[in-house]
């Protein structure tokens, strides 16, 4: 029946108006238990390819070909001939009739598959055609294209295949051109079969070499700085390890410097990052997941955990979302993180970002996951919880005591940043009984000739000082903090000279400015930051009532918040068992177990009596 | 169905209840216990500590299984059409404490911190965030109030700990009393502090098992009982009877009274905050039930979409009192409205159970 326009109106008014609730999959959230843990690891992906029903066909028919020829091995062991005419025939016949039924099947699924996702062909002339296509060349200038003959009997074309600067030329010609090219020529030819194990085993003096069928890899390969080696006559090619970018090695921590602890941070190489990490957890447990990542860029990123103590689901979790990101091109692991983290519209970090590998591991050892991408010079640590995000990498290389300090005097350095401005403009409008008469006459006399209300005269304060702080990371070089630090004094100066701002509010926004530094982790830091405008506004509308209010709304919002499943506000709220590292830092070696929320599968750090030392008798040696 | 709300621990379901009941402490409370009780206004806070957990124990043990809730146990025992009754009941007695504890705490804003401010800016400001808080949903809530209750019981015991040279222990003498009878009967008249509680039969299946709820039930309630008659006590101590009945904002007489020297005196702005977090966390819990009853009586797949219209509803309704004597009045009304919910529901429940029990054969476990 045919929808009327009136109904067609009434529908579309009735989908606007009337709420329906979204359909949305539930959430993931970390459960307890680990029983149904087992066997995650190991599971196939189930990926859904185009034309699998032909590739079902295609693979169907293989299976039958196997099937039939064993068969014929067996008969022909037992050397009965005869049943060949009685029994196979028959079939032999069917599968020859099914071969020309599957042949243009198996053209379409060739065709379906695109360029990226070809076999390689046993014809160099056509395996060069399709990597011209694919990359492009000549119109592509840094793709080198070597052909080369092996002086063999008789000779064999050979193909190698690399871009410009991001391979070592050096490797190249000791440890593929040279070995190949003097070979001497009287040598006999190489049978095809068994010719890139050959290659691997006899010829090509390289520590890693993989042999592959299709284009994806050999993509994969040539763009991370790899070679490609393709043989006329082989439908084969080897990825052989050639690569030779520039890049800056590993240096002390820029961002997270510290005093005390290690005083290496990460580079940009993928390889040496994840190198690092295994340096700092020596345990064959490490396990490290690469993912390719976005359909032009292809970033490699890595997953890195360890496998006898991060909880399985937890683990397939992260992988499953970074597997289910469809983009162009991810340029770095923030940009990833943006993709795959639980809240992106509040600007609060749900990971832990670190450029340090010690810190990764002590991470690791909870049984956090540590994500890495290819071209970042640090490392995301997840899940994590807002506490979390107050701690600095150098906690645990401190004694108990003085750790909790700095960690106390942390957390007051966050409220202050991030209430002080609100709360004076509250005191100074609203609740001047709150303060001692003498403090508040001096108040009252600095802001005497300040023609401005106390809300503008903060936030011009507040927006000189962000301008300042962005000034001086945006300005070349060493200029940056000089600027910075000088166009402060003088805007502050200048400021209280032409009466516009108290000297209240220089103490205030310098102190608060001061106090933002205090908090290790940049991003909370630009999230409280965001807060304090909020909070001021609150103020300047309804007094310490307005700042209350933004301060349970913020409470609320924060204990609605998960990171990777794991509530943000563990272990307090929701309570679970608490270690001795939320606020307090308590002593190492009471720190028994791994952090609860987590649910790792080894939820025991270390005995209960670690110090084992102290049970013994010291004439005894303990050995 | 965002209504139905997910697991709660132990710690959660304590700091919910117990901020659900304990928002009036800084409301008239001490000042009322007093004028009935006199010197033993601190006991009528326990006494009605001890009813509601009597109240809430025996509903509990009418529960049949760790999954059922209030409104299931309404349909077994009454049926479909009293249930719906009863759920109207319950919806408009939570909304009823939604408008009398805003109103209050916005008389308390005027009176206390912000006496030029417009009554109509505040009532919308509070809503907004009120309505913003319930949006995110109760576990977020139970967890704030878990993180945010230490803050409110240290506010509390400093206050009592700082007003120390002011006790004046004569106040406490049981010749400025009223005797057993008016204490007993101030006590159980008590309503608006014993219903509260009631929420947690609403919310069962979101904790764990029935265990959990009378742990919940027992330490939610024994430590409001406490922090409400410290309060109550200290209160006495300080202003007695003849002085402290007069007060219209205890809490924040009390905080003002502090004096330990030039620098720390009149701190009653710094306890703002406390009153503030109270107030709103458990009007935002009464707004939260009322729109999640609402749900359930209507049948509605979300209560999101609820609550905008419902806050408006309710502005409406805490608009309607003209001065603050007509709103303890209401209140007076409202108490006696409460006592439907509060003990003759819980009685015929159990009544019916008992007769429904013994009807069935004894196979049954």
């Amino acid at each position: 029946m045919e929808i009327s326009f009136l109904t067609k109106i009434y529908n579309s008014l009735k989908n606007i108006l009337v709420y329906s609730p979204p359909h949305n999959p539930q959430a993931f959230v970390l459960g307890e238990g680990d029983a149904d843990h087992k066997g995650i690891f190991n599971d196939p992906s189930h990926s859904c390819s185009p034309g699998q029903q032909q590739l079902e066909r295609l693979l169907g028919y293989a299976q039958r070909l196997a099937v039939f020829m064993e068969k014929v091995c067996t008969m022909l062991r037992a050397g009965q001939w005869e049943k060949w005419n009685h029994e196979l025939q028959g079939e032999y016949n069917l599968l020859l009739q099914q071969q020309e039924e599957i042949q243009p099947l198996q053209l379409a699924y060739t065709n379906s598959l695109g360029m990226d996702l070809r076999a390689i062909s046993i014809s160099l002339g056509e395996n060069i055609k399709i990597l011209k296509k694919i990359y492009n060349v000549p119109a592509n200038t840094d793709i080198i294209m070597r052909s080369f003959e092996i002086p063999a009997k008789p000779p064999l074309k050979a193909l190698l295949i690399y871009i410009d600067g991001m391979s070592d030329k050096k490797i190249i010609t000791q440890t593929i051109l040279r070995p190949l090219m003097l070979l001497k020529s009287t040598r006999q030819g190489f049978p095809n079969s068994e010719l890139t194990k050959n290659m691997i085993e006899k010829f090509l003096p390289n520590g890693q070499i993989k042999r592959v069928t299709n284009f994806m890899a050999v993509q994969d390969s040539i763009n991370n700085g790899d070679v490609a080696l393709f043989f006329q006559g082989v439908a084969e090619a080897l990825l052989i390890e050639a690569k030779g970018l520039e890049h800056r090695s590993p240096d002390r921590p820029l961002i997270e410097q510290s005093i005390r602890g290690s005083q290496l941070a990460f580079g940009e190489l993928l390889k040496v990052n994840t190198a690092l990490i295994r340096d700092t957890v020596h345990h064959s447990d490490v396990m490290t997941e690469v993912i390719t990542l976005g359909s032009r860029g292809r970033k490699k990123c890595a997953v890195m955990y360890l496998r006898s103590i991060a909880n399985p689901t937890l683990v397939a979790e992260v992988k499953r979302r970074i597997n289910g990101v469809r983009t162009s091109f991810i340029g770095d692991i923030d940009v990833l993180i943006q993709f795959i983290e639980d809240h992106p519209y509040i600007p609060l970090p749900t990971t832990l970002s670190t450029e340090r590998p010690d810190r990764v591991g002590a991470h690791l050892d909870e049984g956090r996951i540590a994500l890495l991408m290819d071209g970042s010079s640090f490392v995301h640590i997840l899940p994590i919880s807002f506490f979390a995000l107050l701690q600095s990498g150098e906690d645990f290389s401190m004694n108990f005591v003085n750790a909790t300090f700095f960690r106390i005097i942390r957390i007051i350095g966050f409220f202050i940043a991030t209430l002080l401005p609100a709360v004076y403009l509250a005191i100074i409008t609203f609740h001047q009984e709150a303060l001692p008469t003498d403090l508040l006459l001096a108040l009252a006399g600095a802001r005497e000739h300040v023609p401005f209300p106390g809300l503008f005269e903060i936030v011009m304060m507040e927006l000189a000082f962000e301008l300042t702080r962005e000034g001086g990371l945006r300005m070349p070089g060493l200029l940056g903090p000089t600027i910075g630090v000088v166009g402060a004094i003088i805007l502050g100066q200048a400021g209280i000279s032409a009466g516009i701002v108290s000297p209240v509010v220089i103490i205030v926004i310098a102190v608060t400015g001061l106090a933002s530094f205090v908090i290790p982790d940049y991003q909370i830091a630009v999230g409280m930051r965001l807060f304090r405008f909020f909070s001021l506004i609150l103020a300047s509308m309804m007094g310490l009532i307005g700042i209350t209010m933004g301060l349970l709304l913020l409470t609320v919002v924060l204990c609605s918040m998960t990171s990777f499943g794991v509530p943000y506000m563990v272990p307090i709220a929701p309570k679970v068992i608490p270690g001795l590292d939320i606020f307090v830092r308590g002593p190492i070696f009471r720190q028994e177990k791994r952090p609860d929320e987590l649910n790792p599968q080894d939820g025991q750090r270390q005995p209960h009596i670690s110090k084992v030392w102290q049970t013994q008798d010291p004439k005894e040696g303990g050995e | 169905m965002s209504y139905r709300i997910g697991k709660m621990g132990v710690a959660e379901g304590i700091a919910l209840v117990c901020i659900s009941v304990s928002s009036h402490i800084f409301l008239m409370l001490p000042a009322r216990a007093m004028s009935e009780a006199a010197s033993l206004a601190w006991l009528v806070v326990i006494i009605s500590g001890m009813v509601s957990l009597l109240i809430v124990l025996m509903l509990i043990y009418l529960l049949q299984s760790d999954s059922e809730d209030l409104i299931d146990m309404l349909g077994r025992l009454l049926g479909k059409k009293m249930t719906k009754i009863v759920l109207s009941y319950y919806i408009a007695a939570f909304g009823g404490n939604v408008v009398l504890l805003l109103r209050q705490f916005i008389e308390n804003t005027l009176l206390s911190t912000l006496p030029e401010a417009d009554f109509n800016l505040i009532l919308i400001f509070y809503m907004i965030f009120i309505i913003t808080i319930v949006y995110i949903g109760i576990e977020p809530i139970a967890r704030s109030c878990y993180l945010l209750l230490p803050v409110i019981a240290l506010a509390l015991i400093t206050v009592g700990i700082l007003l120390l040279p002011l006790y004046d222990s004569r106040n406490l003498l049981p010749w400025f009393g009223t005797g057993a009878g008016p204490v007993l009967q101030s006590a159980l008249t008590k309503v608006t502090i014993i219903f509260p509680p009631i929420l947690l039969l609403f919310i069962a299946p979101a904790l764990q098992d029935k265990k959990a709820m009378r742990t919940i039930a027992l330490f939610s309630l024994g430590l409001s009982t406490v922090m409400k008659s410290f309060t109550v006590l200290v209160f006495t101590l300080v202003f007695g009877v003849a002085v402290g009945q007069e007060k219209m904002l205890p809490f924040f007489e009390m905080a003002r009274l502090v004096y330990l020297n030039r620098y720390l005196q009149h701190i009653e702005a710094i306890f703002i905050p406390v009153w503030i977090i109270t107030g709103i966390l458990s009007i935002a819990i009464s707004l939260y039930m009322t729109a999640s009853l609402l749900t359930r009586l209507l049948n509605l797949p979300s209560l999101r979409p609820l609550l905008p219209l419902l806050a408006s509803l309710l502005i409406q309704l805490t608009l309607l009192p003209p001065t603050l004597s007509d709103v303890f009045k209401l209140e007076t009304f409202f108490n006696q409205y409460l006592i439907i919910g509060t003990y003759l529901i819980p009685v015929l429940l159990m009544i019916i159970s008992l007769i429904k029990r013994r009807r069935t054969p004894c196979s049954t476990d």
